[in-house]
């Protein structure tokens, strides 16, 4: 176990600095510099020179990710070239954000995703399933930032119930913060979501047929505890594997979602830095994303090297 | 068999949800009567003047799409539309009034002598920056040496200062520029505390403004909010009448509006014109645009390369012509936006009445190009910033010049490739690019700034600016006096417009800003984007 | 966007037999919400084939005095800002929705195959860093990823597509590895090398219909992520330039009169959404008609 513990260890490492890299490269790539963005249209060219030298973008472009490279080995990300302090400490105010907001939506997507799978694949061909079944094809078919400025256009505008956008923490205020929070979070929630309720049904109907189920139907046993006890241990695996996957798409619904309720979370960051060329803020978030992608996925992993020895070997 | 209902169940209900969805916005969409629109600029609705004068206390929250890039420390604040947000906290030399004139600031009053070269400003006295030491002619000296420092072109023609009094600054120029006192009006006249700057250092003055305006900093989160309280020892006895401001920044502009019309912001500035038009008939609100123009936006041709069609100074006379400005501002600009015959709008002592310029008058524009051996017509590029409302007005140019035979390929750049060709030196080849540049706060800037080889060596290398031109125009900007500039500027718009047809200018942009009509004397976008008056700003309850 | 399924899902598939092909055609279009799908992108394919056809006006004519005009005879679905029929604009709208389904789909299994493929035949290191390299992508959002390779590329419909391909792309490339390794084990392989059969012959020959029904339910569900991954970029300023018309830039671009125009951004939404609707329940039906364990009984 310790060896297989070790090797993903530094299969992890390894995926990082991969990560690294392929951020770097596509950075390259990226037209203009932050100096232009920065000066906007109207700077001269003595001042555009001026601030390459001093933000170090006259530097060739290896050796400002070697630079980048060596200071992140210790734990340090470089300044932001807009938000003129260290990427830590810009990436450390807007990640609690998107944590908070991507929990509740995952919450909220299990909670309601694992009984609404249930219900479908037990009561299949019902108008339930039916219901649930359309409801989740939906769910994946909808843009989400247009799902977004309905949701503002008739629980804000129409119905006045909600605020219109914003992030607080609900630390400093619970109420407003649950009342900012809810329509953000069912947007992200909305994929995981439609995800987990197929996987759960489909894993569950697998699960059904199997012969130990009508073994324990036919023993007698109530149908709720057949389904309980026996069908839904089983058929849960597969969505527990599913579940680290969700990770990477609440990231990518948090980039629309931040971006349409205002709320200073990663994916707003991200595409700000992106289009104002801060370099050292993508490349940040890239990674501090990529490390809790493949952190879920370390433990899904590990939790199932534990629990089935054969995946150890592989 | 129980599959086969299910799945008939299936279509059911995704007819149902059709037929909801269809319902839900035939609901929303009642047929409107296309109604004309109207051509006049749209007047600012008038303050209706309350019974009472300004009351004391509250909040104004004003949201905006774009943060500030730099809060505090104006020597590095390149873009003036960062001085806004700097506004509460720092105040400068001078202002501008509604019509651009200069209006006493934190300096009550300037001498130009034009046989010595020299700028002599008279500070106010009494004023004290937010940390408690003094304002004075060290303070300003202080301040134009970080300017310098920073090689701010606004400023260069300074050789030397010498503090004469406590608040008499004598500024001695390398030669006569015409521009440096209205600069001090812009982000180069923003005075911040030395002793705050010099204790904390240049990156803390940064996010930290500290000047002498009425409202202190309180905080700044990025892409977030703003803060700025009350500052009790401001100079202006009994001002400021509200206790905070804050900025909101709100990335989205739909957002923004709907964030508006929730009441959760009481005004928002630098709305797109379909936001503006839809707020316009609302009794609350209370639109204004900026008195001067905010920006120009023009057609610049790489007409510096030999094998561009656009050398032919007839091709772009052509595409001058070929261009309906009047169905632009209609049809985008929504009334708010004015067409331009040259680069100056009507009512700026910059435009040349005299000027022929370009009619719309495609017939005009085909002849032109068969004259240049274009009669059928030529392929072409237009490059477009990818920032609304642009590449829609790039789609109506394209269909304009298509009428005259000049087939045009929209490409939509981003910020970064846009800035390298624009600002970078990299140039573009065989296109035009949709260009615009700010007034700050006449015309002649735009041309100071964009085209001039003295202001700016290497800007625009794709476009052809002949030496006679620059002559003209180095002359204008760097006259001897105020009055030889004005003297000379209506030859340099004749031979800018009819004699080169160097840049097809299209029409003028305003800033537009939206408010509650509890809010009186904001100031907020009435003369130019970057002036407002936060000292007189009230809330009535 | 969304990935519909997971590799595990799709790996599990295996081919049908040819002499099965009547049976597959009758399970599969004998669900009735299929049908509905397969109808719908028949419907898609035949107005992007036939559109100068069908479409009432020409999608890019501006008429700047008939600007934002509601529904009438004339202008069934009304016109936009620039007096263009929103009809006829969806009608070709279609077009690049299959371009973009098509192209970003067939950059992203071509490079992630080509991948998986050299990983799998020549394991060892070569597997080893494919692998990681394909890892590192997984750990990247695709959202994230298709941004930042957008913009880096500069933007235009070309590059948002094969941005949004190499977002595709490690999914092909572990299905084709998965493949390839099991297809390794497997005793015939072991067989034909012993008679003296090229390594790559006998890849080719057993390796792709192998893996041909995940990758058909694979290609089938990543269209409707494509499609709908398009008007996710178009809304974060990434996507087709004017005056073409793609579906999600009308979203984006109707998204600003939504309150006075509401159809603007409904109408090609709700086509954006039935046909995403469409290419997932097609994709299901596939997978569950091809799935040997779910086979026949649905």
């Amino acid at each position: 176990m310790a060896g297989f513990v070790a090797r993903r260890l530094v299969q992890s490492v390894i995926v990082l600095i991969m990560v690294s890299f392929i951020a770097f490269s596509f950075l390259h790539l990226l037209p203009g510099d932050a100096a232009l963005v920065i000066l906007g249209g109207e700077a001269t060219q003595e001042e555009i020179l001026n601030l390459r030298q001093e933000l170090g973008l006259d530097q060739p472009m290896w050796v400002q990710y070697g630079r980048w490279f060596t200071n992140a080995l210790q734990g340090n990300l470089g300044r932001s070239i807009f938000h003129r302090e260290s990427v830590i400490s810009v990436i450390a105010k807007r990640l609690p954000v998107t944590i908070y907001l991507g929990t509740l939506a995952l919450l909220l997507s299990i909670l309601i995703s694992i009984p609404a799978g249930i219900i479908s694949a037990v009561r299949r061909g019902h108008i339930s399933d039916s219901i649930i079944t359309v409801a989740a094809n939906l769910g994946m078919a909808i843009p989400i930032f247009w799902l977004g400025i309905l949701g503002i256009y008739f629980f804000s505008l129409k119905l006045g119930w909600l605020p219109v956008m914003g992030y607080t923490s609900p630390l400093d205020n619970f109420w407003l913060s649950t009342k900012q929070a809810i329509m953000p979070v069912i947007c992200l929630a909305v994929i995981p979501l439609a995800t987990l309720t197929r996987q759960t049904r489909s894993s569950m109907l697998e699960v059904i047929r199997q012969d130990y189920i009508r073994t324990a139907r036919s023993k007698g046993l109530k149908e709720k505890t057949v389904i309980t006890r026996h069908a839904l241990k089983n058929a849960i695996i597969p969505v527990v594997t599913l579940l680290g996957l969700q990770a990477r798409y609440l990231v990518g619904g948090s980039i629309l979602v931040e971006q349409i309720f205002n709320i200073p979370g990663m994916g707003r960051l991200m595409v700000s830095s992106v289009f104002d060329k801060d370099f050292p803020i993508v490349q940040g978030c890239i990674l501090v994303v990529a490390i809790a992608i493949i952190l879920a996925n370390l433990v899904i992993d590990l939790s199932y090297g534990y629990l089935d020895p054969r995946i150890r070997d592989d | 068999m129980k599959n086969r209902k299910a799945g008939s169940r299936l279509v059911y209900l995704g007819v149902i949800f059709c037929l909801l969805v269809s319902m839900i916005f035939s609901g929303c969409s009642s047929p409107q009567p296309v109604t004309p629109q109207r051509n006049s600029p749209v007047p600012s609705a008038p303050e209706a003047t309350p019974d009472e004068g300004p009351q004391y206390g509250g909040t104004l929250r004003i949201a905006k799409t774009e943060d500030a890039l730099v809060l505090g420390n104006p020597s590095t604040m390149f873009r003036q539309a960062c001085s806004v947000f700097g506004a509460p906290a720092i105040e400068k030399i001078v202002f501008f009034d509604s019509a651009g004139n200069l209006v006493p600031g934190l300096a009550t009053g300037w001498d130009i002598d034009s046989a010595a070269n020299t700028i002599t400003l008279t500070l106010r006295e009494g004023v004290k920056f937010h940390d408690g030491t003094d304002f004075n002619a060290d303070a300003v000296k202080w301040n134009f040496e970080k300017y310098l420092e920073q090689k701010r072109s606004e400023l260069l023609a300074i050789e030397s200062m010498d503090v004469t009094s406590e608040y008499t600054i004598v500024l001695n120029l390398s030669n006569m520029d015409n521009m440096l006192l209205p600069n001090l009006a812009n982000v180069t006249g923003m005075i911040i505390s030395p002793a705050s700057y010099e204790q904390n250092g240049a990156e803390w003055a940064e996010s930290n403004p500290v000047g002498t305006g009425p409202f202190k900093f309180v905080e700044w989160k990025r892409d977030e909010r703003i803060v700025f309280e009350r500052f009790d020892g401001y100079w202006q006895e009994g001002k400021p009448y509200l206790d905070k401001v804050e900025f909101e920044i709100i990335t989205d502009p739909m957002v923004m509006k709907a964030a508006f019309q929730r009441g959760e912001v009481d005004a928002i500035i630098e709305l797109t014109e379909n936001v503006a038009k839809e707020l316009e008939n609302v009794a609350d609100y209370r639109i204004t645009k900026t008195g001067l123009p905010m920006r120009l936006h023009g057609l610049f041709p790489d007409s510096n390369n030999p094998n561009s069609a656009y050398a032919d100074v007839r091709v772009r006379q052509a595409v001058w012509h070929a261009i309906d400005r009047d169905a632009l501002c209609h049809a985008v600009g929504l009334g708010y936006w004015e067409p331009l015959n040259q680069a100056a709008v009507k009512d700026s002592w910059v435009y040349n009445p005299k000027v022929k310029g370009y009619p719309f008058d495609q017939a005009k524009a085909k002849q032109l190009l068969a004259e240049a051996g274009f009669a059928d017509g030529f392929k072409t590029t237009i490059y477009c910033l990818n920032l609304p409302p642009l590449p829609d007005v790039a789609t109506i140019y394209q269909a304009f010049l298509q009428d005259v035979g000049i087939d045009a390929q929209i490409e939509i750049i981003d910020k970064g490739r846009f800035d390298v060709m624009v600002a970078g030196g990299g140039g573009w080849e065989d296109g035009l690019t949709i260009l615009w540049s700010s007034v700050v706060p006449n015309e002649l800037t735009v041309q100071s700034r964009l085209m001039s080889r003295k202001v700016s060596a290497a800007r625009l290398p794709s476009v052809y600016f002949p030496d006679e031109y620059q002559d003209l125009l180095d002359e204008v900007i760097f006259a001897p006096d105020y009055k030889t500039m004005q003297q000379r500027t209506p030859a340099l718009m004749e031979m800018m417009t009819d004699k080169y047809a160097l840049v097809p200018y299209m029409y003028a942009t305003n800033g537009i800003a939206a408010r509650y009509d509890y809010v009186h004397d904001d100031g907020l976008y009435e003369t130019l984007f970057s002036q407002w008056t936060p000292q007189d700003a009230w809330i009535e309850k | 966007m969304a990935e519909v399924t997971t590799t595990n899902e799709i790996l599990s598939g295996n081919a049908p037999r040819t002499n099965e092909l009547r049976r597959f055609m009758r399970v599969f279009l004998g669900r009735k919400v299929v049908l509905v799908g397969v109808i719908i992108i028949l419907v898609l394919i035949i107005t992007a084939l036939f559109a100068p056809q069908i479409a009432p006006h020409d999608p890019i004519k501006q008429n700047l005095r008939i600007a934002l005009q509601s529904p009438s005879s004339e202008h069934l679905l009304g016109t936009d800002p620039l007096g263009r029929d929103i009809l006829s604009r969806i009608i070709y709208g279609s077009r690049v929705s299959l371009a973009v389904g098509f192209i970003a789909v067939g950059v992203g299994g071509v490079l992630g195959m080509t991948l998986g493929l050299l990983a799998g035949y020549f394991g060892r290191i070569v597997d080893l860093l494919i692998m990681r390299f394909i890892d590192a992508m997984m750990a990247i959002p695709p959202l994230m990823l298709a941004l930042v390779l957008g913009v880096s590329l500069g933007g235009g419909l070309n590059n948002v597509m094969i941005a949004l391909g190499i977002s595709l792309l490690p999914t092909y490339a572990r299905l084709m590895r998965g493949q390839v390794l099991a297809v390794k084990q497997a005793d015939y392989v072991k067989a034909g090398k012993v008679v003296g059969c090229s390594d790559f012959r006998i890849m080719f020959r057993h390796v792709f219909p192998n893996c041909l029904p995940p990758l058909i339910v694979l290609v089938t569900l990543n269209l409707g992520v494509a499609i709908l991954s398009e008007a996710s970029l178009s809304f974060l300023g990434l996507g087709i330039s004017p005056p073409g018309a793609a579906w999600g830039a009308m979203v984006y671009d109707g998204y600003t009169y939504l309150m006075t125009n509401p159809l603007l951004s409904f109408a090609p939404g709700i086509c954006i959404m039935l046909v995403v609707l469409a290419f997932n329940i097609v994709g299901d039906g596939l997978r569950d008609v091809l799935d040997p364990r779910l086979r026949g009984t649905i």
